[in-house]
């Protein structure tokens, strides 16, 4: 999320990065050796809203924690160039 | 009284101050049918910022003094009519150290009695929560027998010598108050407690629209739960918590956070009863920029769900089905509309019922809910750190539909869970019971202006209960 506000989009957030609100979640399409590790607090978020993404929440990453690397192509909707 | 920044800010009085984007009464605007009465109702009073006194929650002197001066006087729920639907058919209701037998005595005739056998007090009946049809109750001790209508039925003629004293037509079972309303069956240990429909007040009016005499109690479920009874239910009474503690209602884009969910308490506090409206997904007022409805849209169908008043929903079609200029609101409306709404009386059924989670709480322990969801929370006995958590679905019928037989109570056990949304609730309010005892005294806690206001509502009539200023 911060490469992309740092390259002028913004990024939904209710909470802005802390976590707790999930709503940054997206769809990594191609890239995903260009993302850091899954932290276990990361995979627990994700758990808990697993019941709410397409295919059991694979290939789902929260946008404030998976630090990019590399180039990613991912899918969010309601990101905007700001 | 403390005042927040927003608050002075704007020049907000305490507890005026909303959540961004629409609020309820907002979106009755957007109705196109006929707005009930009821949804327009919206009453509320601030009732001020002091701390609320954790020992509501943790002492076990104040948990006596509800015992002695709350339980001991309230009109309380004991059953619904369809539990008990023949002649003989009764259930037991044990509150606190109370316990009462609930029986239908003739076919449109309910009475409740002291559950203790007036030779030596045994518990005459042990089936608790159970309907059972018995013509008579007989004591297990020595097998003294009661009628159904409480008259005494028989001393067993090999020790009925020994009771030359007992008047027969007279040792009948005591009878605790016991009043009707709408199918529900409420008793009151106070023989000179107001009228039941003087309790209750103009909530009844406002169910006329919902009406519980031609539901089905679908399921009822039960567990004891790990906390004190009144956070269970407050589980229940605010919805802002949604955010961090069921992420998976909220689905980000689509709104359902509860932050600009609508509370209402009457009759500035001193109602018995109260209600919090939900609001339906639609764009999240917390986001940093508004996003469009096709936005919307398009991720409720990426996603393949979306929320409803049940919680996650299935999304049938695709998004380039859907007419122009169509809400998230409304199709979620229209599906229920397909779906066949049922109970809903004066009128077809405007879009905020159909999508929005309506709750009300009847003091001082009961949830109905406009759709099915109905809840109960109970002290387990004197122990404050515990209580009876139930959860039942009471299922409006179509027309002329005949009602299948009430679900009977299903306790869970330790390991076993309601689901996933009452499970995080149930695992929350445990923690939450340890971390008030944790707390430094005193230990006062903080509550939000408006988003907590029926929490303090409850726990103000509680204390003009308990201080029997009621």
């Amino acid at each position: 999320m911060a490469a992309a506000i740092r390259n002028g989009y913004t990024w939904p957030t209710i909470c802005g990065g802390q976590g707790t609100c999930k709503t940054c979640v997206f769809l990594t399409l191609e890239g995903q050796r260009n993302l850091v590790d899954v932290e276990p607090w990361e995979e627990q978020a994700l758990d808990s809203i697993i019941d709410t993404l397409p295919n059991r929440g694979q290939g789902f990453r929260l946008a404030c924690q998976a630090k990019a690397t590399g180039d990613v192509k991912l899918r969010k909707i309601g990101v905007r160039q700001a | 009284m403390a005042t927040t920044k927003q608050e002075m800010d704007s020049k907000l009085a305490p507890g005026e101050a909303r959540s961004r984007g629409k609020q309820i009464q907002d979106l009755l605007d957007d109705e196109t049918v006929e707005v009930p009465w009821q949804l327009r109702d919206a009453d509320y009073t601030y009732l001020g910022s002091e701390p609320l006194d954790r020992n509501h929650y943790i002492s076990q002197e104040w948990c006596d003094k509800e015992t002695e001066n709350l339980w001991s006087r309230v009109w309380q729920l004991a059953c619904f009519e369809q539990d008990i639907p023949e002649v003989g058919d009764h259930i037991v209701y044990d509150i606190v150290d109370w316990s009462f037998i609930v029986v239908r005595t003739e076919p449109d005739t309910i009475k409740a009695f002291y559950n203790s056998c007036l030779h030596r007090g045994r518990r005459l009946c042990t089936n608790e929560l159970a309907s059972a049809n018995k013509p008579e109750f007989r004591c297990p001790f020595h097998g003294i027998t009661w009628n159904v209508n409480g008259s005494l039925k028989a001393i067993p003629p090999s020790i009925e010598f020994d009771f030359p004293h007992v008047d027969k037509d007279k040792f009948s079972l005591p009878e605790v108050r016991c009043e009707r309303w709408d199918g529900f069956i409420f008793i009151n240990i106070d023989d000179d407690a107001e009228p039941l429909m003087d309790f209750l007040g103009d909530i009844t009016k406002h169910f006329e629209r919902w009406p519980f005499a031609n539901r089905w109690k679908a399921t009822h479920s039960a567990k004891i739960v790990d906390s004190n009874w009144k956070l269970a239910q407050e589980a229940f009474m605010e919805a802002f918590h949604v955010l961090a503690t069921h992420p998976q209602m909220s689905i980000g884009l689509l709104g359902g956070d509860g932050s600009n969910t609508e509370y209402n308490i009457y009759d500035n506090g001193d109602a018995n009863w109260s209600r919090m409206t939900m609001a339906p997904p639609m764009p999240n007022p917390n986001l940093p920029y508004e996003l469009t409805e096709q936005e919307l849209i398009e991720e409720m169908f990426f996603r393949g769900e979306s929320v409803s008043e049940m919680g996650v929903q299935k999304m049938e079609g695709s998004v380039d089905d859907l007419p122009d200029g169509i809400t998230t609101r409304k199709l979620l409306a229209d599906t229920a509309r397909k779906n066949g709404p049922k109970g809903y009386v004066g009128g077809e059924p405007t879009d905020v019922e159909l999508t929005s989670a309506i709750q009300y709480h009847i003091f001082p322990n009961i949830s109905p809910w406009p759709g099915p969801i109905f809840y109960r929370h109970r002290p387990y006995g004197r122990d404050p750190d515990k209580c009876i958590m139930e959860i039942m679905m009471m299922v409006a019928l179509p027309e002329g539909a005949e009602r299948p037989p009430a679900a009977k109570i299903n306790w869970l056990g330790p390991d076993e869970q309601f689901g996933s949304i009452f499970n995080q609730d149930v695992e929350n309010v445990a923690q939450v019971q340890r971390g008030l005892k944790a707390a430094k005294p005193p230990g006062g806690l903080t509550l939000g202006n408006y988003q907590d206001i029926k929490v303090r509502w409850h726990h103000r009539l509680l204390e003009k209960w308990v201080n029997r200023e009621i």
